[in-house]
């Protein structure tokens, strides 16, 4: 039991114990902070726990405190949740901001693996085969001008590889 | 490798080396990545325990009031969820940066590979490539020096992005921070309704209780005991241990929600403690990698490993 109880006797001095807690609990509850309002909450439960005897005065002064403990900490909830709410446009956005940067730095670490140059190179090798196929199944007399085109074709795919070597 | 690939480097393989060994140390940002997916995890967890302990209070207060807790209850955990997402990304993040660092340190890799489809190609198309061993010793130089400029350029692109990310990653910092604040606010709120509630449960109990710790102190505090005071206080020892029966039950519901409530304490705390520490650590993390030297992370190490074990405590409840 702490000190603030101890010498508290009779109906009188818990009415103006109830009294002093309820001043400082409206001062709270004008104020903003939390730590003030715990504190009067915490005494006003207190109060129930220490108040004395059980009778029927002591029980209604117990009610008021147990009501005043209560809203008291409703409107921290309800005010503290307000706040986060009020943040969370903001996080949303910043959220949004960090996959801009994850999705720039993914980019340059696929620059640095020249992810590109071998897209590029398996892309031209595919095609060299299917080049390939297609050369092979053209007949040399009526197919002429085509497979001049495809000689062409993997001509231009060599000198793309050139380039992508260069630029590599 | 034919040649041609190599012919833009021969010249300049003694200078380049010369210039960039040593030059383009990267740090190693894997424990930063998972000291991230571990924040996510305490941020998670931080929002989980506030939400549950909401809805636990909203069964501690009177029925007038019930509505208008849930709907507190509900709009913090529709909210939180944001956060969540937001970490969600700082992960994505952390990952990528490590992505550029994995790619800066592999970058003889990247240019074998790329040889190895080159020359492919090669075959494809019908070059003639140099013979075998002179491919080989061309191929091996070739990813020398890419190994040293992929290095370069993971340096700058990391620095880039870290600088670019610093503005970000103080502002998400701060707001977790505060809502991190107002979370332990939360929390004690519902700790609070609910001891209010059990008090108001067991008021009968522990009024009859404290009666006894009266009377009984008040019988040690006049001095010389009578045989009556000590047939009074054997009495109070007896009425004492006959409550037992509701006594044990009462101080455990009492000390689960004390204990539930300290850890839940703890974890949002050490949580917003990691934030702090994540956010210094990219700080350092941007420095370590402008400054060419190895960073520091173990106070993020620290922080993220305390909450880890704190929500492992949580669960366990």
């Amino acid at each position: 039991m702490s000190d603030e109880w101890e010498d508290i006797e009779g109906h009188e001095q818990w009415q103006a114990k109830l009294e002093e807690l309820l001043t400082e609990a409206e001062s709270a509850a004008r104020g903003e902070d939390d730590s003030k309002r715990f504190a009067v909450s915490r005494r006003l439960t207190d109060f129930i726990t220490n108040s004395w005897p059980n009778d029927k005065a002591i029980k209604a002064m117990d009610e008021i405190a147990k009501r005043t403990a209560q809203d008291l900490l409703l409107q921290t909830i309800h005010e503290r949740v307000r706040e986060i709410a009020g943040r969370t446009a903001e996080l949303r956005q910043l959220g949004k901001e960090f996959q801009d940067l994850a999705d720039a730095a993914s980019a340059s670490a696929s620059a640095i693996r020249l992810e590109k140059a071998h897209r590029v190179a398996k892309t031209l090798t595919d095609s060299v085969h299917l080049l390939k196929d297609l050369r092979a199944s053209l007949d040399s007399g009526s197919d002429a001008s085509l497979i001049r085109n495809v000689d062409k074709a993997m001509d231009t795919i060599q000198k793309l590889r050139a380039m992508v070597e260069r630029e590599s | 490798m034919h040649g041609k690939f190599l012919k833009p480097f021969a010249g300049l393989v003694a200078g380049l080396v010369a210039v960039l060994a040593g030059c383009a140390t990267l740090p190693d940002v894997a424990p930063y990545r998972d000291a991230t997916v571990q924040l996510r995890s305490a941020v998670l967890a931080s929002g989980n325990a506030v939400g549950a302990e909401l809805r636990n209070a909203t069964l501690a207060v009177e029925e007038k009031d019930r509505a208008n807790l849930e709907k507190s209850a509900k709009t913090f955990s529709e909210n939180w969820q944001v956060r969540v997402e937001s970490a969600d990304a700082l992960v994505v993040y952390a990952q990528a940066l490590a992505e550029i660092t994995k790619a800066g340190k592999e970058g003889g890799d990247t240019a074998r590979s790329l040889a190895a489809a080159l020359e492919q190609l090669a075959g494809g198309v019908g070059i003639a490539l140099p013979p075998a061993g002179a491919v080989a010793t061309l191929t091996d130089t070739a990813a020398f020096v890419y190994a040293q400029v992929a290095a370069v350029k993971a340096s700058r692109s990391l620095e880039d992005a870290l600088v670019a990310a610093q503005p970000a990653v103080n502002e998400i910092a701060a707001k977790l921070g505060k809502d991190l604040d107002a979370s332990l606010a939360l929390v004690e709120a519902a700790y609070l309704l609910q001891r209010l509630a059990l008090d108001d449960k067991y008021g009968q109990e522990k009024s009859f209780l404290k009666a006894l710790e009266r009377e009984r102190r008040k019988l040690y505090g006049q001095g010389q005991l009578s045989r009556e005071d000590e047939k009074r206080l054997k009495e109070i020892g007896e009425l004492y241990d006959s409550s037992k029966s509701w006594r044990e039950p009462m101080q455990a519901a009492f000390a689960q929600l004390e204990k539930r409530h300290e850890v839940e304490r703890e974890v949002i705390v050490a949580t917003k403690a990691a934030v702090a520490e994540w956010a210094a650590a990219h700080r350092g993390l941007a420095f370590a990698v402008r400054d060419r030297r190895t960073i520091n992370v173990e106070g993020l190490i620290q922080a993220t490993l305390e909450a880890r074990e704190l929500v492992r405590r949580l669960r366990a409840l």
